[in-house]
Parts: structure tokens; C-alpha cells; sequence
């Protein structure tokens, strides 16, 4: 019965999406009437509704997109961004497509900075998409590296999805966060190897800057110096003191939002500009939240409709094959990905899956990377793909569309299931590092 | 007939002994007498670790409904459930978590108004007890007496706070899932936990000293149910969820034990530096905060609850199970 | 521009800068810790709550500037009426649900203030209620802006069919 209603409500929520709702008010509607549906009561469907609306996000953790979408907007707006991507342009000159490149390795540091891809995604869709755009790239091309490398925030510690696991499957944080490492490094690595094949085969995706045809002035390059190392030194104060124990992942991003509106005022930005960006920050925050709100609200609708023995039923009537068991996985998390949050995936399937694969021999530890690279690929996937729409709320540019974002994201989203199997398959890349660590 | 009840807490399966319970307890044996001694059937569908209701939203969520059966702790409820967390107000009792439990359920037997408000307030009916077992202090760095933990930030969640403010540490809301990254980091350098939690949550890589202060087992966890959903089920099934609901409680306090000792174990075998307090240093420490159960109790009154009477009737409970205070609290 | 649209901007631009008050607030605390062993008390409960606050302060003008998250998929390939209905039913979704979440808050804001709801203990005790109100009054302002969307669709005054006028314009200080 409630398993029905489930299907019901899914088949309506793509259909609202397709005619254009609002994302989160699609999702809202979905799971007021599922849950109305079920219990037969309206007090219970809104209050579902009004509970979570409240609860989702009055975590101290969530504070970090508001503050990263602010510091990503002193930075681009102040052109420090610039700077750094200039700066790259000119010593990676033989670099195809550096500056996508720079993207990556930009987002593989940011990602040793915060645990929530959400935030990376905001902050690079204001810091590099600028610059690419302004470059010449093509939009798709430079769309999907900043929707796929968002990815690698969750893989490469700290990661609030890491923690989550560990606490359901009672393994050890420490020793997942460092198990998440040489993955995250191949898989960035991955994604810089295909920027550089595919811009080696099709140049003109991304031109390179046109050679100054007048020398830079001694105040220019100072200034463009500024912006480059106040850049990497804003990097480093925000690592650096994660690492030191100076200050948790949540409260870096305080720091780097006070960091960047130094390096706003020393490039020059003055009160209108200030005024404007945080007026403007503040404009991408709210429908991402509303949609981190209401991807919570339907991930209730499932849990009360029973999503989780319906998910177990379906393992139960499946046999033994162990390929076929790891394809019905992974196929349910890239489903619920398109639909809702990471963190209630997790909360969903983890306390089935585990035991599943500690059954079939996998070890724990390469389960949980393999799972959250499998769960972050859904997070691209069309229609709902929360990155995607993330980015597409924060990309200052609005002749962005979301086919483009999705377009530019797929080799990135097959290119994570890929990294998923070889983890997988090899699991010493994530079980290594943390057997002589601990 | 076969019925379907959704039953859920905010705390995952696993490291939370209440919810473990409620799971492979709970949950089974409600279905195999259904099964067996009646003829009906009972599905249920199970929401733990938050995924239908948080944590702080298990009983709203009871009362209206979306969840059928939930099991919470009365300290996630500190303004609706402010009498019901009487251990807290009072530690040092009992180390023993049966002890505890007993004494709690007498104390509930003897004020039925603890009882009630559950149904006339929140439409809900209390169908057993569960707790947290034996509470202990684990720190990133060694102490040795109470005075090393002046202004030491410590974290902690509800109602036990003010047993360090009392003692003179500076005390850190929080919440069990952020406690790793918040001890790595430095945000507090000490946690107030029980040994299962302190072990399932991990906190003993980043804070190795794990102190046996023995703050007592506390019993303000309890299992409840949506009293309409009650009643719309047959008499005989009635019965038996109310009858599982006590063999719930009853068995809390060994499956509270089992984990206390296990936790100890676990944290040796993990490495974690285990030491324990001297009598003195307790009972000093007890002795500090010798005005909290009538502060407490007076509060309660205050609000118009039988402040001082469930806190009366718990001294004496703790008094009747042969346990001995460190210091002898009184409420006047 | 109308006056709502201006008291969306306005209550935007608080928000906002409440936004880089929490990151003074970050770095007070972290810095009175590190240096002086005395962390600001309450910026726990002070960031979770202000998380949600302006996630409802900054909802209004999100729908006044068309900022809400949507696919154009298949309106892109519809005539305009047809468009013009499908947002209109799109806002009339939205009414629903905020008026559906106005009707929940409304009930839990006033338990809370009536028995003084609160969380934390000790010290540390947050009251509920004003974050609880803030959630029930922009609730209750984010179905009118959908509602006064809608009028602005039917009356033609919408620009690029999302945006209502002056939502979008830059911020001047006088
Ligand atoms: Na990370
Ligand atoms: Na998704």
C-alpha cells in the first residue's frame, strides 16, 4: 500500500518538475500528499512538512553554504579569481584546457577544506566559471568540470557523508577519512586526464588567452600578484588550520568569507561592490537550502512508505549473484541521488547495504568509498541532479539552461562510476593508507 | 487482519542501545506473538537514525501521528519533558542500569502524573523505559583532579551540562555525530559520555583518556505510542504490544550492563587509556553540586509539576534498591 | 516596483549581512578559544538557528527574481499562453505549500511560546519560538509573493516571463 503511493508520488514529482515547478515546491506537494495518501490524516501530512521545514537544515554544518557562496563572490568579484586563473593560463602554457584543469585541482584542495559538495559547487560556480566563460570555453565543457569535480569534497576528508557512514556501520572516521584519499586523488586525476584528451581532440573548446600584445605594467602585475597569492594564502590559512586543529570545517568557512573580504578590499572594492556581493550571495542561498528542505521532506515520504523492505524485498527475491547484487546497489542509489539528499541515502540504504556486502566478502572500508562515489554520480543525474541545480543556481550567468549543466556533467558522472568499480575491484586503494596509519 | 505500524527514533541502529533494542528486540517479538496468539498479523516499517523523525521531533511526530511508536530521550525534549529527566538532576545514583531502571519505573509508579502527561498532553501512551547506561568522562588530554578541569570546554548534550558547570569546566552544547570532528579540532577537549557511545561514535581516537567518574546510569529514554493508533488495533494485540512494551523495559537494564561492559572492553582493546576517580574526588564532585535536584525540583514546581515530589520519590527509590550515594543529596 | 518587492529586498539585504555577521561571529569564537581559552558561548546554537532564519528571510525575493530552482525543459517548447498557465499553476503549488506550512508552524510557534520551548540547557538555553515565528511569518509572505506573482504574471508586468520588476536591480546605498 504504502509502496504504491511511493511509485504514485514519484511519477507525479517528475511530472511537476517537467511542467516547470519550482524544484523544492514539486518535492513539497509530492510528499505532503504521499504522506496525506498513507495516514489519511492532514494534520500528519502538514506537519511532516512544517517539522521539516524547521528541523533540515538548523544544523551548524549547513552554515557552510551561505558562507563559501559569499566568500566564492568577494573572490571572483574582486578578480582575484581572474588573477589566479590569468596566472595559470600563462605558466601552464602547454596545458590543454588548463584552465578546467585548474578547476579540478582548484576543487580537489577546496575539497580538503569542506565536507559538503553542495558548498564546493556554489563557491566554483562564482570563482571559475567567470574566468572559463571569459576564456572562451565552451559552456558545456566548463559547466561540467565545476558540476563534476564537486564531487570530490565528499571523498577527500573531511567529509559530513564519511561521517554518516561511519557512525551507521560503526567503522572508524579517522580511518575512513584517510581512506578516502588515494581514491579521491585517482578520480581527480581522472577528471584531469579527460580535460586534457578531449581539448587535445577538440581545441576549441577551450582556447587559451590571446599573448598580451602589450607587456603587463609593474602595477598590474603586482596587482594580478595580489590577487593570485592572496588566493593560495586563503587556501592555506583555511587547510592548514583544519589540519593544525585550529578550527573545525564549519568554522573555516567563516574565516575564508573574512579571508576573501580582505582580499576584496586590498584588490580595491569598495562600499557599492561589497553592498552588491553579499546582497547578490545571499540571492543563491535561499532556493538551495529550500531544496536541501524539501529533498528532506520527500526522503520521509519514503522512509514512511516503506521504501527501506521494499528495497530489502527486492534483495531477498534477487538469488545470489554477487555482480548482479552490487548492480541492484548501485542502480538504487543513482535513482534515489536524482531524488533526494546524500546524507538521507545514507540514512536509507547504508544499514541495508553493509551487511549485504560484508556477506559477499567486500571489505567495509572500500564498501563505503564505493558507495559514496556511487552516491555522489546520482547527485549529476537528471531530472532533480542536486549539483546540477546548485550550480545552476549559483552560476552568474542566467542563459545558463540545466540541459547544458547535465550535458557537460555526464562524462564526469561515468567517469565516478568508473573510479566506484576500480575501488571496488581494487580494494587496497582505499584500505592501504589507513592499515598503516592505524 | 494484518496492520502496519511505523516505528522510528532519531538515533541510528547500532550505537544506541534504546534503539537496538526497540529493533531486535521490540520489533520481533511484537511480531512473533502477533503471529502466534492472535489472528492477525503486524508489518512494521521502520524509520531509526532520524530518517522519518529527528531526534528532537520523535514525540511531536507520535503525537500527529507519523510515526505510530517512537522511542526517544526525555533530555531531546528538555522544555516538554523537563520532570522527566529526574536522573539527570540527581547523578552519582546508581551505576548499575537495572538499578536505575527500577528505580525510575518506581518513581513513575509512584507519580502517575509522569505517566499521564504523556497521554493528556501529547496523545501518547508510555509503553516502557529504556536509559543510558553508566556515564563517564573522556578527554583528549590526562587530569587528575577536579581542579585540572577548570575551563576545560567539554561537550556534552541537555541536561548533564550543568554537572560541569558545576565543576567548574566550561561546558559545550552539541550533538554526538559532530563530537569527532569538534575533539580533532579542539573545539571542547572532553566529552560526557557512556562507554558504548563513546566507543560506537569513535571518540577515543581523538580523545584517548576515558575517566570512570560514574555520573550513574540515567533512565530517560522511554518507547511510546500514538494513543489512537493504540486503540484502533484489537484488544488482544493491544495487549500485547503493552505486554512487549514491559518485557522492553525489563530487559533495558541487562542489555545496559552487556554494553557498559562491552564499551570498557572495546575502548581497552582499542587503546583508549582507562582510569577511574578516587572515592574523595566523587564525592567532592557530588558534594558540588549538592543544590542542583532542589534547584532542579524548585524549577519544575515552578512550571506547575510535581517538582519536588518525583525528586523526593527518586532519592528515596535509589535509597531502596541498597545503593549508596557518594554524597547525600536532599530536596527540601 | 511595489512595496512588497521593496520589503522583500529589504528583509534580503538583512539577512544578508547577518550572513557576514556569522562569519565575524566564527571567527570571534575561534580566536577567543585558540587565544584566550573562551569561545563565545552560544554560537552553536546562534549559527544553527540563524542557518534557518535566512533561509526563509531570503525566500520572498528568490521568488520575486525567479530565482527558484525549475527545469524549462518543456514550457521552452510551448506557446505563451500555454506558459502562462503552467506558472500559474506552478505558483498556485507554491501557495499551497507555504500556506500548508504557515497552518504547521502557526501551531507549533504558539505551543512554543506558550510553554516556553527551549533547547540547550544549563547556560545555554536557545528559546525556540523566534526562529519558529521567523519560519511562520516568511512562510506567510513567501504565498503572497507567489500570489502577487501571479496577479504580475496576468497583468503583463513580468520580465523575462520570471522576474517581477525591480527584483533584480542593483543595491545603491544614499
Ligand atoms: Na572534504
Ligand atoms: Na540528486
Amino acid at each position: 500500500m504504502g509502496g504504491d503511493i511511493v511509485l504514485w508520488m514519484l511519477g507525479l514529482l517528475i511530472l511537476l518538475i517537467l511542467l516547470g515547478t519550482h524544484i523544492g515546491v514539486a518535492l513539497a506537494v509530492c510528499s505532503g500528499l504521499g504522506v496525506f495518501l498513507m495516514l489519511g490524516s492532514f494534520e500528519a501530512a502538514i506537519s511532516i512538512l512544517g517539522n521539516t521545514a524547521y528541523e533540515a537544515v538548523r544544523k551548524d554544518v549547513f552554515v557552510v553554504i551561505p558562507l563559501f557562496v559569499l566568500m566564492g563572490d568577494f573572490i571572483s568579484r574582486s578578480g582575484a579569481a581572474g588573477d589566479l586563473y590569468r596566472i595559470c593560463d600563462r605558466t601552464l602554457k602547454r596545458l590543454p584546457g588548463r584552465l578546467a584543469i585548474a578547476t579540478i585541482a582548484g576543487n580537489t584542495v577546496f575539497a580538503a577544506v569542506t565536507g559538503v559538495s553542495i558548498a564546493a559547487a556554489a563557491a566554483f560556480s562564482r570563482i571559475a566559471y567567470p574566468e572559463m566563460k571569459r576564456a572562451g570555453y565552451k559552456r558545456t565543457f566548463a559547466l561540467g568540470a565545476v558540476a563534476g569535480s564537486a564531487c570530490l569534497g565528499m571523498l577527500i576528508p573531511p567529509s559530513v557523508l564519511l561521517i554518516v557512514w561511519a557512525i551507521l556501520t560503526e567503522l572508524s572516521v579517522g580511518a575512513l577519512f584517510i581512506a578516502g584519499i588515494i581514491p579521491g586523488v585517482i578520480l581527480a586525476l581522472m577528471f584531469a586526464a579527460y580535460v586534457i584528451i578531449s581539448v587535445a581532440h577538440k581545441p576549441e573548446i577551450a582556447p587559451s588567452f590571446k599573448a598580451e600584445l602589450v607587456p603587463l605594467t609593474r602595477a598590474e602585475i603586482r596587482s594580478e600578484l595580489i590577487g593570485g597569492l592572496g588566493i593560495l594564502g586563503l587556501i592555506m590559512l583555511v587547510i592548514g588550520g583544519i589540519w593544525q586543529g585550529f578550527f573545525t570545517p564549519t568554522e573555516a568557512a567563516g574565516f575564508g568569507a573574512i579571508g576573501a573580504f580582505i582580499i576584496g578590499l586590498i584588490k580595491g572594492m569598495r562600499g557599492a561592490e561589497i553592498l552588491d556581493a553579499i546582497y547578490q550571495a545571499g540571492r543563491t542561498t535561499a532556493p538551495i537550502m529550500f531544496l536541501l528542505i524539501t529533498a528532506q521532506m520527500y526522503s520521509r515520504l519514503l522512509a514512511i512508505g516503506g521504501a527501506v523492505p521494499f528495497i530489502q524485498g527486492l534483495f531477498f527475491n534477487l538469488g545470489a549473484e554477487p555482480w548482479m547484487i552490487i548492480a541492484l546497489m548501485m542502480v538504487i542509489w543513482i535513482i534515489l541521488g536524482m531524488l533526494v539528499d546524500s546524507v538521507s541515502i545514507i540514512l536509507l540504504t547504508v544499514p541495508i547495504f553493509a551487511p549485504i556486502a560484508a556477506v559477499l566478502g567486500i571489505d567495509q572500508v572500500a564498501f563505503a568509498i564505493f558507495g559514496i562515489l556511487v552516491i555522489e554520480a546520482g547527485l549529476l543525474t537528471p531530472p532533480f541532479g542536486l549539483l546540477v541545480y546548485t550550480v545552476k543556481g549559483a552560476v552568474p550567468d542566467p542563459s545558463v539552461t540545466l540541459g547544458e549543466i547535465f550535458i557537460g556533467s555526464t562524462p564526469y558522472f561515468v567517469l565516478i562510476l568508473l573510479a566506484a568499480l576500480i575501488v571496488l575491484f581494487i580494494p587496497s586503494l582505499a584500505t592501504w593508507l589507513p592499515s598503516i596509519m592505524f | 487482519d494484518d496492520f502496519t505500524l511505523r516505528i522510528g527514533a532519531g538515533h541510528p541502529n547500532g550505537p544506541a542501545v534504546y534503539v537496538a533494542d526497540v529493533a531486535d528486540f521490540f520489533v520481533p517479538e511484537v511480531v512473533r506473538r502477533v503471529e502466534e496468539e492472535t489472528d492477525h498479523t503486524i508489518t512494521f516499517v521502520e524509520g531509526y537514525g532520524g530518517s522519518i523523525a529527528g531526534v528532537a521531533e520523535t514525540l511531536e511526530s507520535v503525537e500527529n501521528g507519523i510515526l505510530d511508536i517512537g522511542a526517544y530521550c526525555a533530555c531531546f525534549e528538555p522544555a516538554k519533558l523537563f520532570l522527566h529527566n529526574f536522573p539527570y538532576y540527581a547523578p552519582f545514583g546508581p551505576q548499575d542500569s537495572d538499578q536505575q531502571i527500577t528505580a525510575a519505573r518506581a518513581v513513575y509508579d509512584q507519580v502517575p502524573w509522569l505517566e499521564e502527561q504523556f497521554t493528556s498532553e501529547y496523545g501518547q501512551v508510555l509503553l516502557g523505559l529504556h536509559g543510558w547506561d553508566n556515564y563517564h568522562l573522556g578527554t583528549t588530554d590526562p587530569w587528575e583532579t577536579v581542579d585540572d578541569l577548570q575551563g576545560v570546554k567539554i561537550g556534552g548534550a541537555g541536561p548533564n551540562l550543568p554537572w560541569l558547570e558545576f565543576a567548574g569546566a566550561t561546558p559545550v552544547q552539541s550533538t554526538l555525530p559532530d563530537g569527532y570532528l569538534s575533539l580533532q579540532t579542539g573545539v571542547y577537549n572532553g566529552w560526557l559520555m557512556f562507554p558504548s557511545a563513546y566507543l560506537g561514535f569513535r571518540f577515543y581516537e581523538p580523545a584517548p583518556y576515558y575517566t570512570l567518574i560514574g555520573f550513574g546510569a540515567m533512565g530517560v529514554n522511554v518507547l511510546t505510542m500514538n494513543e489512537r493508533s493504540l486503540n484502533n488495533l484489537p484488544e488482544d494485540v493491544q495487549t500485547i504490544i503493552r505486554e512487549v512494551g514491559a518485557a522492553y523495559e525489563a530487559q533495558a537494564g541487562a542489555s545496559l550492563n552487556a554494553r557498559q561492559a562491552s564499551g570498557l572492553t572495546g575502548l581497552e582493546e582499542a587503546g583508549a587509556t582507562i582510569s577511574e576517580i578516587s572515592a574523595e574526588v566523587r564525592s567532592g564532585w557530588a558534594e558540588s553540586l549538592a543544590s542542583f535536584p532542589s534547584q532542579q525540583a524548585a524549577e519544575a514546581d515552578g512550571r506547575g509539576m510535581p517538582g519536588t515530589e518525583v525528586m523526593q520519590a527518586y532519592l528515596n527509590a535509589v535509597g531502596e534498591t541498597g545503593y549508596e550515594w557518594p554524597y547525600e543529596y536532599t530536596v527540601e | 516596483m511595489g512595496v512588497p518587492i521593496k520589503l522583500s529586498r529589504g528583509i534580503h539585504l538583512i539577512s544578508a549581512f547577518w550572513t557576514m555577521a556569522l562569519a565575524l561571529l566564527i571567527f570571534a569564537d575561534v580566536m577567543g578559544r585558540q587565544l584566550f581559552g573562551a569561545p563565545v558561548p552560544g554560537t552553536k546554537e546562534i549559527l544553527q538557528n540563524s542557518v534557518v532564519s535566512i533561509a526563509f528571510l531570503q525566500l520572498p525575493l528568490a521568488i520575486y527574481s525567479g530565482s527558484m530552482l525549475r527545469t524549462s525543459v518543456f514550457a521552452d517548447a510551448v506557446p505563451a499562453l500555454f506558459r502562462r498557465i503552467l506558472r500559474t499553476i506552478s505558483a498556485l503549488l507554491g501557495i499551497g505549500v507555504f500556506i500548508a506550512l504557515v497552518w504547521s508552524t502557526s501551531d507549533s510557534f504558539i505551543d512554543a511560546y506558550r510553554i516556553g520551548e527551549y533547547e540547550g540547557e544549563g547556560s545555554l538555553r536557545v528559546p525556540t519560538w523566534p526562529v519558529r515565528g521567523a519560519v511562520l511569518v516568511m512562510s506567510a509572505f513567501t504565498a503572497f509573493a507567489y500570489l502577487h506573482m501571479i496577479v504580475l504574471d496576468w497583468r503583463g508586468k513580468l520580465q523575462n516571463e520570471i522576474e517581477a520588476p525591480g527584483a533584480m536591480a542593483p543595491v545603491h546605498i544614499h
